[in-house]
Order: C-alpha cells, then sequence, then structure tokens
C-alpha cells in the first residue's frame, strides 16, 4: 500500500469537529512545535514504505514496444520534439566517439552514429543488424564476413538544420558508407601507433583482428587472431561506431560538434552544457529492415538536463517532459502514478551502479584480508536503502540485468557480504573486524565521486559504517567524477568508491577491469588463474559452457580477488504520458536509435495540454 | 534645575556621595533590556539556546548525527534482499525521534542540534574574517582618506559588484571544500560591506574632540587609530556581528543546499535539501531545518537591532 500524500491527509482530516474541538484544546501550542509534530500524521504514519517492494523483480506494468518498430505512427502523427530527461548535456571529456566510457555521451552519439550490429535487448543479449544487411557470416570461427546495406548515406546536417555545410560536411558530402569505413573505425581504435592510443576506450576489443579485407565496396572481411566468443558483441558494443574518416583530425581526434556526422537515425543539433542537447530528424536515415516506415516518426528529441527529483517533477507534471523516472527519491513517482492512472509505468533496472575500485598492488590494499573485511563490513542493503530509498538489487560482479551472465542472485545472496539476515550480518561483520586487524588494522582514506550527488552525501555513512564495524580510523574526500577516472589511471587513488555505467555482455564485465594485460585494468590485477579463466570464456563459443565459465569467474573473482567490491544498482520508476507511443525504458546507456520508434499521438486527449 | 534632574531619573549629588555612583546590577538591566527591548530579548534568547545547541552538541544530541536506525521490516522474507530489519527512513516524530527521521535513517533533532555548531561556527568564523580585516581596512581608510582611501574603496566596490554567490561558487571550486575555507570564503564576501559600515564611524569619530585633543599632544596615528577610534566603533562593530550572523547562516544554508559545501557536520541546508524530496509525504525533516534556520537569522537580526539602539546613546535617550 502506497504511502498516503501528507498534505492530502491533512485536508481530509482537518475539518472534522471532534478534529476541530481537540485543536482547540490544544491551540496553545506554540506555532513551531506544532508545525513539526504535526508531521507525523499520528499513527498514519508510514515511515515512507514505497508502493512497490523494492525487493520484488521490477516488472513492467503496462505493455512495451515490441522488439521491433512498434505500432507504426499514423502519417498524421508524424512530426513534433519529444522532450526526455537526460544527463547527454553534461559536458563529458570528449565528444570522439571511439574514446568515451561516458554514458551519457555514448547515449548521444548512438543516436548519430551507427555500428554494423546493434543491440535489440541487451537484456536477452539480442543483436541484429544495424549497418549489415544480415548477420555476419562465420565460415570458420576466426573469419566473419560483414555484408552491408546499400545505400546507406551519411548525414548532411545543413540539409536539416539549415545554414551552411561545415568543412566536415563538405569534406563527406553526404556519400555512401562503404567497407572502407567500418574499416577505418576498428583499425583506428586498434592502432598501435595513433598519437592518441591511449584515448582509445575498447583497443582491447578491435585489438583481437589480426586482418581486415575489403572484398567489394559493402563487403568486409574480418580475421581474428583466435577465436572470440563475445565478437558479435564487439561490433555491436557501446564504442563500435562507424565513422568517416574525413572528420578526424591530424592528432586522431574528432572532438567537435561538427565532426559529429555519421549516419543514424538523428543528427547532432547542439549541446548546450549542462542544460539540453537537440538532436533533429535525418531524413536520409537508412531505417533498417523497413525504410518503407520513413522513421524517424518525430521531427527530433531534446534531452534536458535535469537532475533533481524536485525539478523532474514539476517538468513532468507540466509535460515539459515527456517520460522522467526518479533519481533518488521515487516517491513523488509512486504518487503521481495513483493520481494520473492513464500513464504508462514500467519499473526497469538500470545498468548503472556504486563500487569501489582497489589499486592491488599498493600497501594496505594489496593485502587481501583488507580488502575482504571491506567487502564484508559494507552493507548492501543500506547502500539501496540510503542511496535509492529501496529501489535497487545487490549487484555482483556483472549486473544482475544480464540474467544470462549474473551469478544467480539466489547465490549471490547466501555469499558473506550479500547476506542481509541479521545474524548473517553480524558474523559478516565479526569476521570483518577479525580480518582487518589481521591486516594490520590500517587507517583507510577513501576518494568519493562525486556525481550523483547520493554519492557523496553517503560518505560520512560510509566513514561511520567502516569505523563501527572495523573499529578503523576512516578519511575520506570527495572528488569530480572524471579525476577520479584520470587518477585511477595513475594509480594515485587506491580506495574509490564511486557511480559507473554498467557494461553490456560478460567480457565487458570482466575482461577489461580484471586481465592482466588489459589496459583498462585500473586495479592492476595480476593473477595467471584469473587470466586463463578471462581466455577461457573469451574462447567458449557454445553459451552454456561460456556462462559456466562466467559463473566460476565471478565466484573466482569474489573469493580471491575482491579489486572491485560491486555494491548495488537502482532501478528506475519509468513514466511517460499516454501520447508518447512506442515509449521504451532505457536500462542502459547507449540506446537512443531506439527512439526512431517513438511518436506522438496528438489524438490522445492528454496532448492538449501540453507545453 | 534640581527638579529637573529628578524627573530626568539623574539624582542628585551631596555632600559625601561619590561622583560615580554605582550603576544597576545586572539583574536589572537584563530586565530593563527586556521590558524595553521584548523582540530582541526575544532575539537574544534564540541566539543563547542556538550558542548552547552547538556548544553542547555531543552532550544534547541524543544520538550521533550519522547513527542509523532501523526498524521491523514488513517485507521480510528469508533468503531474499529483504532482511528482518530494515532501515527507520522518513519516520514521523515521536519520543524517539523527536523532529522524525531522514531519509538515510538518521534522527533529525541530532543533525539539526550537530547542525547548529556547524552553523553558527561557520558564521563565526567568517565573521571574524570579515571583523578583523573589514575593521583594519575601514579603520585605515577612514582616518587617512585621500589616495589610500579611494584605492581600498574602489577595491572593495570591485568586490561588491560581484554577486556574492558568484565568488562564493568560484571560491568552491578553486578551493578544496572544507569548512576553514568555506568561512574564510563567506567572510571575504561580507568583508566589504563590513568595512564600509566601520570606515562611515570612523570618519565621524576622527573628528571628535578627543580624537582631535590627542593628535594634538602627538599621538601617533596607529595609536590614535588603535586607542581613540577603534573604541569609538565598537557598537557598529557589535552590531554588524549580530546582525551579518544571520545573513552568513543563511548563505552557508544556501551552498550546502546547492551541495557546494561540506558534508560533514551535517547542515541545516543540507537537510533542507534532503527533506524536500519528501515534502509530500514526510515534511519534518524539510520543516525542522527549515524552522531552525529561520528562528535563528530572526533571532541574530532581532537581538542585532536591540543591540544597536542599546548601544546608541542617541536612540536610547529618545
Amino acid at each position: 500500500m502506497g504511502e498516503q500524500d501528507y498534505w492530502q491527509r491533512f485536508w481530509k482530516r482537518r475539518l472534522s469537529r471532534r478534529r476541530v474541538l481537540r485543536g482547540a484544546l490544544w491551540g496553545g501550542a506554540g506555532l513551531a512545535a506544532a508545525a513539526v509534530v504535526g508531521c507525523s500524521g499520528g499513527n498514519e504514519s508510514t515511515s515512507g514504505t514505497p508502493t512497490a517492494s523494492p525487493g520484488a523483480s521490477p516488472t513492467a506494468r503496462t505493455p512495451l514496444a515490441s522488439a521491433t518498430a512498434g505500432t507504426p505512427s499514423p502519417v498524421g502523427s508524424r512530426g513534433g520534439t519529444l522532450h526526455l530527461m537526460g544527463v547527454e548535456a553534461f559536458p563529458s571529456d570528449t565528444l570522439d566517439p571511439h574514446q568515451t566510457l561516458f554514458g551519457p555521451a555514448y547515449s548521444a552519439h548512438s543516436a548519430v552514429f551507427s555500428k554494423v550490429l546493434r543491440y535489440e535487448s541487451i537484456e536477452d543479449g539480442l543483436i541484429v543488424p544495424d549497418l549489415a544487411i544480415a548477420m555476419p557470416e562465420m565460415p570458420d570461427e576466426l573469419t566473419y564476413i560483414v555484408r552491408l546495406r546499400p545505400g546507406v548515406r551519411f548525414q548532411q546536417p545543413s540539409k536539416a538544420l539549415g545554414g551552411s555545410p561545415s568543412a566536415e560536411e563538405q569534406a563527406i558530402g553526404g556519400r555512401e558508407l562503404t567497407a572502407e569505413d567500418v574499416k577505418y573505425s576498428f583499425e583506428r581504435q586498434a592502432n598501435e601507433n595513433s598519437p592518441a592510443r591511449a584515448l582509445f576506450v575498447r583497443a582491447y576489443q578491435f585489438g583481437v583482428i589480426e586482418s581486415m579485407r575489403v572484398v567489394d565496396p559493402l563487403t568486409l572481411e574480418i580475421r581474428t587472431k583466435r577465436p572470440i566468443a563475445p565478437f558479435l558483441h564487439f561490433l555491436a558494443n557501446t564504442n563500435a561506431f562507424v565513422v568517416a574518416k574525413e572528420v578526424v583530425d591530424k592528432s586522431d581526434q574528432m572532438n567537435r560538434p561538427a565532426a559529429m556526422i555519421g549516419t543514424g537515425p538523428f543528427i547532432w543539433k547542439e549541446q548546450i552544457a549542462l542544460q539540453v542537447m537537440r538532436m533533429v530528424r535525418n531524413p536520409d536515415w537508412f531505417g533498417w529492415d523497413e525504410p518503407e516506415l520513413d522513421r524517424p516518426y518525430i521531427d527530433g528529441y531534446e534531452s534536458l538536463f535535469i537532475y533533481d527529483d524536485a525539478s523532474i517533477e514539476a517538468a513532468f507534471r507540466t509535460k515539459k517532459l515527456d517520460s522522467a523516472f526518479q533519481v533518488s527519491n521515487g516517491q513523488w513517482v509512486i504518487d503521481l502514478r495513483q493520481q494520473e492512472p492513464d500513464l504508462i509505468s514500467a519499473d526497469s533496472g538500470f545498468s548503472a551502479y556504486v563500487k569501489t575500485n582497489f589499486v592491488v598492488d599498493q600497501a594496505p590494499y594489496s593485502d587481501f584480508n583488507l580488502r575482504k573485511a571491506i567487502h564484508l563490513a559494507t552493507d548492501r542493503r543500506q547502500i539501496v536503502d540510503t542511496l535509492w530509498q529501496g529501489y535497487g538489487r545487490p549487484q555482483g560482479p556483472v549486473s544482475w540485468l544480464l540474467k544470462r551472465w549474473a551469478l544467480p542472485e539466489e547465490e549471490l545472496l547466501k555469499l558473506p557480504g550479500y547476506r542481509v539476515g541479521t545474524q548473517e550480518r553480524q558474523e559478516d561483520e565479526q569476521e570483518a573486524r577479525r580480518l582487518y586487524e589481521a591486516a594490520g588494522s590500517p587507517d583507510l582514506k577513501i576518494t568519493f565521486g562525486d556525481q550523483p550527488g547520493y554519492v557523496p552525501a553517503f560518505a560520512p555513512q560510509y566513514k561511520r559504517k567502516l569505523e563501527e564495524v572495523l573499529g578503523a580510523k576512516v578519511e575520506y574526500k570527495v572528488w569530480p567524477y572524471a579525476t577520479i577516472n584520470a587518477e585511477k589511471a595513475r594509480g594515485t587513488v587506491p580506495f574509490t568508491w564511486e557511480y559507473d555505467n554498467g557494461w553490456i555482455e560478460l567480457d565487458d564485465w570482466v575482461y577489461p577491469y580484471f586481465h592482466s594485460q588489459s589496459s583498462a585494468n585500473v586495479s592492476h590485477v595480476s593473477d595467471p588463474q584469473l587470466d586463463s579463466l578471462l581466455d577461457a570464456q573469451r574462447a567458449a563459443f557454445d553459451f552454456e559452457e561460456r556462462q559456466q565459465l562466467g559463473y566460476e569467474i565471478q565466484r573466482y573473482l569474489l573469493e580471491n580477488v575482491l579489486a572491485q567490491l560491486d555494491y548495488a544498482s537502482y532501478y528506475m520508476l519509468w513514466m511517460a504520458w499516454p501520447y508518447y507511443k512506442n515509449f521504451r525504458p532505457a536500462s542502459f546507456f547507449g540506446n537512443s536509435f531506439h527512439l526512431a520508434n517513438a511518436w506522438l499521438d496528438r489524438s490522445n486527449p492528454v496532448w492538449g495540454s501540453r507545453a | 534645575m534640581l527638579m529637573g534632574q529628578e524627573e530626568a531619573g539623574l539624582g542628585v549629588l551631596t555632600a559625601g556621595q561619590e561622583l560615580y555612583a554605582p550603576g544597576p546590577g545586572w539583574l536589572r538591566l537584563v530586565g530593563r533590556f527586556i521590558r524595553r527591548k521584548p523582540l530582541g530579548a526575544f532575539g537574544i534568547g534564540v541566539v543563547l539556546v542556538m550558542s548552547l545547541a552547538a556548544g553542547a552538541a555531543p552532550w544534547l544530541s541524543r544520538y550521533d548525527a550519522e547513527e542509523r536506525f532501523l526498524t521491523a521490516n514488513p517485507a521480510y522474507a528469508p533468503g531474499t534482499f529483504e532482511p528482518e530489519q530494515k532501515q527507520d527512513a522518513r519516520a514521523g516524530p515521536s519520543l524517539k525521534h523527536w523532529f522524525g527521521t531522514d531519509q538515510g535513517g538518521r534522527d533529525n533533532y541530532a543533525r539539526l542540534v550537530w547542525g547548529a555548531r556547524r552553523s553558527l561556527g561557520v558564521a563565526l568564523g567568517a565573521l571574524l574574517f570579515a571583523i578583523l580585516f573589514g575593521t583594519s581596512i575601514g579603520i585605515v581608510s577612514g582616518y587617512y582618506r585621500g589616495w589610500l582611501d579611494m584605492i581600498l574603496q574602489r577595491l572593495m566596490d570591485s568586490i561588491q559588484a560581484f554577486p556574492a554567490m558568484l565568488i562564493l561558487l568560484l571560491l568552491v571550486a578553486l578551493t578544496k571544500s572544507s569548512l576553514v575555507t568555506l568561512s574564510m570564503g563567506l567572510g571575504f564576501v561580507a568583508l566589504a560591506s563590513v568595512q564600509r559600515i566601520i570606515r562611515s564611524a570612523v570618519l565621524t569619530a576622527r573628528e571628535e574632540p578627543h580624537v582631535e585633543a590627542a593628535r594634538a599632544i602627538g599621538c601617533s596615528a596607529p595609536r590614535l587609530m588603535c586607542v581613540h577610534i577603534l573604541p569609538n566603533v565598537a557598537a557598529p562593530i557589535i552590531v554588524v556581528f549580530s546582525i551579518g550572523l544571520g545573513s552568513i547562516i543563511l548563505a552557508d544554508a544556501a551552498l550546502a543546499f546547492l551541495g557546494l559545501a561540506p558534508i560533514e557536520p551535517p547542515s541545516w541546508g543540507m537537510m533542507l535539501n534532503e527533506g524536500r524530496g519528501y515534502m509530500n509525504s514526510q515534511p519534518s525533516t524539510m520543516l525542522a531545518a527549515g524552522l531552525a534556520i529561520t528562528l535563528t537569522v530572526l533571532g541574530f537580526n532581532l537581538a542585532g537591532d536591540a543591540l544597536r539602539d542599546f548601544l546608541d546613546p542617541r536612540i536610547r535617550l529618545q
């Protein structure tokens, strides 16, 4: 049962005769005291129990759009600009689509650029062709023959936006995309001689390619150095965008808005920092397998940077946002859903999560006992309750959203550190204390990320928890998100506590961060047994075999490594106004191409009051 | 004449009577102050209560500001992520939690009391900074006048030309966030207006006959400023102190509200921001923090007004 609105209760009760008499009796009470004590709501106070049990698996309330195009828009309902809530307007470190791991950035890229393949459903691991006309042919375990769609053209922003074409647009000239572009995009990321080599965040994925041969303008043959089971995922992954080499400068970068010219459904219009990201419809988009639908249906979309619950609620209520979700406090969503039963509602998990990284070759964190002590002392239920008011799940080494790969939750919740029963927590905390003392009881210095705001806000409580459980002297500092990532690579912040995007496939979650040969291994893990497991999962083409290897890797990480402590992720309570058709909640960053299916139903009665 | 003096309550000296009769006792003085300035007395009362809360926070707060309380979990299911006890978040006021709990299951009353220590501490630090430097600049500027005065005043004008919040945001961005830097930043913003008030008082005081006399007998400029002028601008300093404290508490709350101030110790502004999200379902956190800010700022302003009247002989005799 939902928590009743305090003010509704107040006004309902305020006029009863008995209440008036009682009020008169107590009328001498001071204003301040009355105001504060009155907030209790008497015995009706529910202490904020959310309507939906946070422990329940998130379930969609309304049937959502089907996996493909959804309901096609009637001709009369085309057009309009969709107003969404998002953080694409957050200025990231770079705009280069091959050089960013910042989720909001590659979400924007995913609307502008295309890939050879794309994920239709990340949760189910459903990969479908994007630029490819069909899934690649595999004559053997090393060879992939990619056949591209004919007639895919690079965008011409000036046609849609007006004005004169930029130098980049002139250089490309709206030409057709070919296999050379795909080859260039993959070679660029794996090029060891690039002046920007250190910036290519997925170099380790494209480094597995031994050779690429352009068979004809629309056919590319790729050969890998060894069998790589997740290679199709690499072609659909967050940074696998195909770019035109004309927009890449001499320093091998394309970190400027004018270079944002791809073949995707939307054209980059503008990004106003911390305000709005604007995209407009690409009239020449190839339209996947159904070009006759002439998508995108909408004229464009705006991603408004609104990141506090009160502002989001206000913007959604006034229809300045067509869809919204909570940031930290889900109560207003619950209340609004009750008030507006026609809303489209969906509870969806989200891949972003909070975690700790240790640098395991630096004292005192080189001591496994210490890392395990911190792992056991951390109360994941407290994190979910405090950061997201109960709307979250415990997180293992792989996100629970990836049900194919994540360690089953029943197993996870039996493991020390993840168990939440009172007796079990006591046992874990006692063990944590013992391990901490065995590690020499060192002082702990934590670096918290500054974004989102609930991460640094949790710092005092986390500090207190470690002090209480371990008896440790704990200090913390709060650093900007981008600084932490840069410093992590330098190894200067050996104990961090931060937010991360989350990834979309088993290999993404484990290989880059824990393989001794990976450039993304910021924890400096070096474990031959783990390396062999990580290599083995890459070589296992059989799903079940790879799944079991994935489980084994996760168990190994939890029992023997603990270089990264994965705490929890949250789920979003989505709402959309009923005129927003083919609405689809986003559980992962980087899927804005789905907005090609969205349309605005102007015949819906609610539409009339839209701002 | 005699009658007039008696009516005025000034008394008449008779033979053997001391020239300086002892004044009224402090209790009588307090009583007179309360009668004449009831609002000021209320303000001072609020200030005293807040100061007591700040000074005795460890004893008055009942709980630690970060202590997390638990309550029975109705959704308890063994083997799942639903434990026997859950965070007692956003509980209403009760005997255990006088002002309820916040979204982190922490006691609002305890956080308010610890917040008083932070708010008053930051405000005191900021005002000491502003008064120390503002008084120095104001006295030097008002005493010497001329080109030095002009340079100093234009410098102060340029500080005041920037919106205070902009300067604070810049300072927060450029410096390591701590209570000391926060205090100094707030003090810096208050500096210009403090020195302006002191300077205007100095301009009057430097023309007083006793200052002229001291100058005539050869007192040095530093001695004139420190011994003869400074005591005469003490009253405006006290008033600036009491009224400025309220503004600085508000500025600290605003920065904390925006998430730009240090996280610990708890701040009323931060509580207000955190409670805002639950205004409809459980407003006690927001109301408690809002009332604390309002009462404290009001208290300091009322006390400042009353002190100004009380310390100014021209107003006092009216």
